[in-house]
């Protein structure tokens, strides 16, 4: 679990990060979005003290971050940034051997740990080891930086815009996969982006930041349902609703009444905004859900909009 | 992302080949005679024959292996220095002051400090260094300074200490810029060598010397064509 408690960040008159506290419960996956300058990287670099903080307090499970020296207490933390940050004269294998070599792990154990890492990232191993950055695709980089922040285990994810350089259809490849990925693994994670539809696809719960603070903190169906600031509602704009529909599938409602025979069928592994596209399409307002040849129920307009809404 | 090029390119085939003649030049002396007599036809005497040429090629080699490695400490200490944090406010100085030892030409630094340290190999091994520490020095701090940001921020946020940082990272990487101010440093300093023969510091200038008061173009190019084979293998052996 990670708490900030009146973290302020000055640089001369400029205040980066203004009395800003926050709550991370372990396990979650937390995203700090804002427009460029709100202080999100910096607020998440106060974390592993790539920034020093001028007043509050930074604890990570109950100890303040300040009780080690900086490099130990880095080496316990995850760490991505955009594929730049690999390091161009090593292979990918010392790539995500850094921080196990910097704990001095053995050979062995380090071996093992960077091809287990590179199968959970989904490179084959023995392909992937003794290649050099350079010889990557953008979304192989991007796999090896997960893999290098995962290297020794750490409970807890930092991670600055890591899909940020990749092509759209690579970055939401990865963004489905790192989601299925923090679902297995269970870390807390902090992942700082400006983009909105990363931010609503990935987060458990948006920090939504301006001016180094923050301005409303909640899950992407909470800030939908009830935005506190005319600036949540602007900055999330008019498809801020679809977005969160595509955090949704069919089988995560409860269907109402079979619609007539002529309504378009809709798996249940179907995620709502796809549902909402075929009901544009089509021009009719309920679907059949449809499970395994049998019509399982109906789903109305309504009943997408409000169930939603309603989420969490 | 931009390949990564190793700092030294060795080219081995053709370093063998220049040493090999570089040794039959040095050692094989009727055989060079008669390479100067072929070409110098009109020259009555060919070849310098107060000292064996093994003499001069060793002093020579002796004050470029001096004055190189001296460069390259002084060259990487400083360059380090000056992209440190406690160094950076005298980045323009020292690169300014490295850049005026080498606008003064070799001979005039010799000419000063003969008068101080006197004759001998020690005013050129002061006028080689202070030549060479600027092409090594800049290229540390060029080398160092291409290293890309987000790669030391990462190894900064993967706990690495700032020496780890430097010894793991930024070094390495900048290897190949580096050995390439390495590389220049070298083949300036042979041929910079060459002049110790004037405050008799020996080496290769000596023939070549003597060969320029006595109008023979043979006995020139007896000195001057060990100095050009040494120049390539450096530039072929890094």
């Amino acid at each position: 679990m990670i708490e900030l408690r009146g973290v302020t960040k000055r640089y001369g008159a400029t205040t980066a990060i203004d009395d800003v506290s926050l709550v991370v419960p372990e396990g979650e996956l937390v995203i700090l979005l804002g427009p460029s300058g709100c202080g999100k990287t910096t607020l998440l670099r106060t974390i592993n003290r790539m920034v020093d903080i001028d007043a509050g307090t930074v604890l990570i499970d109950d100890t303040p971050n300040t009780a080690m020296a900086p490099e130990e207490l880095r080496r316990g933390i995850g760490y991505a940034i955009q594929s730049v940050g690999l390091f161009p004269h090593m292979t990918v294998a010392r790539n995500i051997a850094t921080v196990p070599r910097l704990l001095g792990w053995d050979r062995a154990r380090t071996d093992q740990r960077v091809r287990e890492l590179l199968a959970l990232v989904g490179l084959e191993p023995d392909a992937y080891s003794r290649k050099h950055p350079h010889e990557l695709s953008g979304g192989e980089a991007q796999r090896v930086g997960v893999a290098r922040a995962l290297a020794a285990d750490p409970p807890l994810l930092l991670m600055d815009e890591p899909f940020g350089a990749l092509d759209p259809i690579n970055r939401e490849r990865l963004q489905r996969e790192f989601a299925e990925l923090h679902r297995r693994l269970g870390k807390t994670v902090v992942f700082v982006t400006h983009d909105i539809e990363e931010a609503v696809l990935l987060g458990d719960r948006i920090v939504l930041m301006r001016d180094g603070r923050i301005v409303q903190t909640g899950s992407p169906e909470h800030l939908w349902r009830v935005p506190e600031h005319d600036f949540v509602r602007d900055f999330f704009g008019d498809e801020f609703g679809l977005r969160v529909l595509s955090r949704h599938r069919v089988r995560d409602l409860s269907p109402g009444p079979v619609p007539g025979a002529e309504a378009p069928r809709v798996g249940r592994d179907t995620n709502l905004r796809d549902v909402l596209a075929i009901m544009v399409t089509r021009g009719v307002e309920s679907v059949v859900v449809a499970d395994g040849g049998q019509d399982a129920g109906g789903l109305t307009f309504r009943d997408i909009i409000t169930q939603v809404r309603d989420a969490r | 992302m931009k390949p990564y090029v190793p700092g030294i390119r060795r080219n081995l085939p053709s370093v063998a080949g220049l040493m090999t003649a570089l040794l039959l030049w040095t050692y094989a002396t009727p055989t060079t005679e008669a390479i100067l007599r072929f070409v110098f036809s009109a020259e009555g005497k060919v070849l310098y024959e107060r000292s064996p040429l093994s003499r001069f090629l060793m002093e020579h080699l002796s004050l470029v292996a001096v004055g190189g490695i001296a460069a390259v400490v002084i060259g990487t200490l400083g360059g380090l220095l000056i992209v440190s944090r406690v160094g950076r406010p005298f980045k323009d100085v020292v690169l300014r002051l490295a850049n005026f030892g080498q606008s003064v030409p070799t001979v005039a630094i010799m000419a000063i400090a003969v008068p101080s340290i006197g004759y001998g190999w020690r005013p050129v091994l002061l006028a080689l260094i202070v030549y060479s520490v600027l092409p090594v020095m800049v290229n540390v701090v060029a080398g160092i300074e291409s290293v890309p940001a987000a790669v030391v921020e990462a190894g900064r946020g993967m706990g690495m200490t700032r020496v780890e940082r430097l010894v793991q990272l930024q070094l390495p990487i900048a290897m190949p810029v580096i050995m390439t101010g390495v590389r220049t440093m070298l083949v300036i300093l042979i041929s910079a060598a060459t002049l110790g023969a004037v405050v008799g510091a020996g080496g290769l200038g000596v023939p070549i010397m003597s060969g320029i008061g006595s109008f023979n173009n043979a006995v020139i190019a007896h000195g001057a064509v060990p100095t050009i084979l040494l120049a390539l293998i450096v530039d072929q052996a890094l």
